[in-house]
């Protein structure tokens, strides 16, 4: 299968899509369980799924695949009904084929104990198999509701010595065509008789629009044998019956199956209407692009910014003004691919959001909690790079919320909240940023608690209010403590969170009321590849800062430094922050001018920038540097400038920690 | 033995992979097309038992090669090799007088129920 190395990558994307889908049905599906629609799409990703890790050789996963098909089929056909327990079941066959890729994604071909698994399905499956066979044999053949006129040539037939039967066919689950199949079928047929009634219409069985039975009334000369024969003689055929219908021919018989029949079918009416939509979403296409690809397309159209700038400047200072009008025309082409490029590179948030109903359901399941999650917002975009980076620290957020901040239903009770807790994740667009927020309403931070178990560890509160001792919780001291975690109900790795959504050039904040509930907004750029950057000089080189980080800037008076055991530090609000001395960072010569003190704010703490003169505020684009100068930890990237200068993008928190790490 | 097969597919990978399963079974692959203009050459020079035809394919495609074979030799036993969602063309070749089709990715039982079925 050596061959199908070069499909790898497509193999894993499509993969992940598809059991996405399956997640996401399977929970739809929890809720309407008798919607045909999502039925079929769960079979279709299922079997896909199955087709193509057979193809890709990778058997226990089609395996595994197939068997949860099985099961699948058994709702299709109505013959099992939809429980969260085989929800479970099949809930945790998904996350066993997700674990499978992810190993396989690594390179790994491992052998996997599938055997509980496929066990319990199989189960399910012949547990209800059983009842299935009864309700197969004949009574829901079709021709409980044949029309008069059907009738009528029935009849007549009967007097030509023509025959007249309903036959049940059913395809084989992994059909691929059913269409066509199904085609086949009343081609071959028609060549020896008359199909005079199908279920579904013949247009739908062309189409394939239907699960694997379908049923016709068929006039033909031949007897009960050749007709199965006939049919049988198709590849794909799962089962055929067949029955003479001649008892039908006697009115009155077959009165209530002819109600529970129309019943059905108008069921099935609605659900294809009501999820119509759905079906259309699904159609939407798509191409896959490879992520580079995007990088050095943003890169190209940056520079051709750039040169376009450059353009500008040479005509206004030759007074070219002959090329002034096309320039005005490059200008606004040049505009309209940055844009497009940034749209093209986002991604809707709900990439990432859409796996979290799954996991508050099984958080709910496992801490006996009744929880609803209500996502708002799913459609906001943001850069592919950071909603890539935004799952991890969402989760933890997640989990904290279910695990420690709702409360169990007796408790809730007890305190007059609403039995079920509710998980709110909204997500919209402000500006050129995105704001993420989680709330919950559970019992919220207790300050008392917090402070408590700061004092304890060493850590000075004197005149911090409660949001400032409640945002304690960021601090890496409190990550570790079990203690923390156990009375307040949160802290675990709340300081990995902050820092990734730092490194994402965004920020968290945590509100939170005891009793109330707790909620932690997130904002984050848009992009990480265009900033809002501050140009500053420090001994005669020009440095951009990022803007998103800096609080306020300060004339600087040197008589406002204060020197303390070598450090030097800045009283800001109040408060001594320690100050940095760019230049020397970078070991620059300090250039004459007008020094001025930039007050950043990473986390929740303020670091006080020297720098010898303000440049301006301009947006840039962060071009990374090259793998030679990576190891140069002060700087973010570069950026080319309008006049073609190339200026250094200063990675703040990083010159700020080293600070630190010299006071230790 | 009526086992000469003639695979028509545009994609080397997919005439590996069926010519492998072919030939591990019993068959013959007495040629190889890669479009529609091809495989009724081939097919005038060979006259295979056995065609499999895929249905998109530069030059001409399935459909209309399969109608062009079946215009030379009315008795041309061809399967139709399909992906998903070329449903209606799957038709109009079964129309056409295909005998049967098989969908990609191939299936190597399918494939072989298919062929068998074929030259009985």
């Amino acid at each position: 299968m050596d061959d199908n190395n070069r499909y790898i990558e497509i193999f894993f994307a499509e993969t992940d899509e598809y059991l996405q889908t399956l997640n996401e049905c399977l929970l739809e599906l929890e809720k309407n369980p008798g919607d045909g629609n999502i039925l079929d799409e769960i079979f279709r990703a299922a079997h896909t799924l199955k087709g193509m890790a057979a193809t890709m050789g990778y058997n226990n996963m089609a395996e595994l695949t197939h068997h949860m098909e099985s099961v699948f089929e058994l709702f299709r056909s109505g013959k099992s009904n939809v429980d969260s327990e085989i929800i479970s079941l099949i809930f945790k066959c998904l996350d066993k084929l997700s674990e499978i890729v992810e190993d396989l994604r690594e390179g790994n071909v491992l052998e996997y104990d599938l055997k509980d698994l496929i066990d319990a399905l199989d189960k399910v499956a012949s547990g209800q198999s059983n009842g299935q066979e009864n309700t197969v044999v004949g009574l829901d053949l079709l021709g409980d509701d044949i029309s008069d006129v059907d009738l009528m040539l029935i009849h007549s037939a009967y007097e030509k010595n023509y025959k007249a039967y309903s036959i049940k066919v059913e395809l084989s689950k992994d059909c691929l065509l059913k269409g066509a199949r199904a085609y086949m079928v009343i081609n071959g047929l028609d060549q020896q008789g008359e199909i005079i009634q199908s279920d579904p219409s013949t247009e739908v069985l062309e189409s394939g629009e239907f699960g694997n039975l379908f049923k016709l009334i068929y006039i033909t000369k031949l007897e009960k044998k050749a007709v199965v024969d006939l049919v049988e003689n198709n590849l794909e055929i799962e089962s055929v019956h067949v029955e003479e219908l001649n008892s039908y021919l006697e009115p009155g018989l077959t009165k209530e199956e002819k109600n529970t029949e129309t019943d059905h079918d108008k069921k099935s009416e609605e659900k294809s209407a009501s999820t119509g939509s759905q079906t259309s979403h699904s159609m939407n296409q798509y191409i896959r692009v490879d992520l580079n690809k995007l990088d050095s397309f943003m890169n190209l159209v940056s520079e051709l910014v750039i040169y376009r700038t450059r353009l500008e400047n040479v005509s206004k200072e030759e007074k070219a003004s002959a090329i002034n009008e096309p320039l005005e025309h490059v200008a606004r082409i040049t505009t309209e691919l940055q844009d497009l490029v940034l749209k093209i590179r986002m991604q809707p948030v709900n990439v990432v959001l859409n796996r979290f109903p799954r996991m508050v359901r099984d958080l709910a399941n496992e801490l006996n909690k009744d929880i609803e999650l209500i996502i708002e917002g799913e459609e906001t975009e943001l850069d592919r790079t950071v909603v890539s980076e935004l799952s991890e620290p969402l989760v933890h957020l997640i989990r904290n919320a279910a695990d420690h901040g709702i409360e169990t239903a007796e408790v809730r009770e007890s305190l007059g909240k609403p039995k079920k807790g509710l998980i709110k994740l909204s997500a919209y667009q402000e500006g050129n940023r995105v704001i993420i927020t989680i709330q919950d309403d559970g019992k919220g931070l207790d300050p008392e608690v917090i402070k408590e178990s700061a004092i304890r560890k060493g850590i000075n509160v004197d005149g911090l209010g409660d949001r400032e001792i409640i945002r304690l919780i960021f601090n890496q001291g409190f990550s570790t403590s079990k203690e923390v975690t156990n009375i307040s109900g949160r802290g675990v790795g709340m300081d990995v969170v902050r820092q990734k959504i730092e490194s994402l050039g965004g920020e968290i904040d945590v509100v939170s009321q005891v009793n109330k509930g707790t909620t932690f907004n997130i904002k984050l750029p848009l992009t990480l590849s265009i900033i809002q950057a501050l140009m500053v000089e420090v001994g005669q080189e020009i440095f951009a800062l990022p803007l998103g980080v800096i609080e306020r800037v300060i004339k600087l008076d040197q008589e406002e430094i204060i020197s303390t055991h070598g450090d030097e530090v800045y009283i800001y609000k109040n408060k001594a922050i320690p100050v940095i001395r760019v230049n020397e960072k970078l070991n620059l010569e300090t250039g004459e001018g007008n020094k001025h003190i930039i007050i950043i704010l990473l986390g929740d703490q303020y670091y006080g920038l020297i720098v010898d003169e303000l440049v301006g505020q301009q947006e840039i684009v962060i071009k990374k540097l090259g793998s030679v100068l990576s190891s140069m930890k002060e700087y973010l990237g570069a950026t080319i400038l309008g006049n073609g200068d190339i200026t250094l993008i200063l990675d703040l928190s990083n010159l700020c920690s080293e600070g630190n790490e010299d006071e230790i | 033995m009526s086992n000469r097969v003639l695979i028509v597919d545009d994609a080397i990978f997919m005439r590996m992979k069926l010519k492998d399963i072919l030939e591990k079974n019993g068959f013959e692959v007495v040629a190889e097309a890669q479009n529609g203009v091809e495989a009724v050459e081939k097919y005038n020079t060979e006259r295979p038992d056995l065609v499999t035809m895929d249905i998109t394919m530069p030059e001409m495609d399935g459909v209309a090669a399969l109608k062009a074979i079946k215009q030379l030799d009315p008795s041309a036993r061809v399967i139709m090799c399909s992906a998903m969602g070329q449903q209606s063309m799957v038709m109009d070749a079964i129309q056409a007088g295909a005998l049967d089709f098989i969908v990609k990715p191939f299936d190597n039982d399918r494939v072989l129920q298919s062929l068998n079925k074929a030259i009985k």
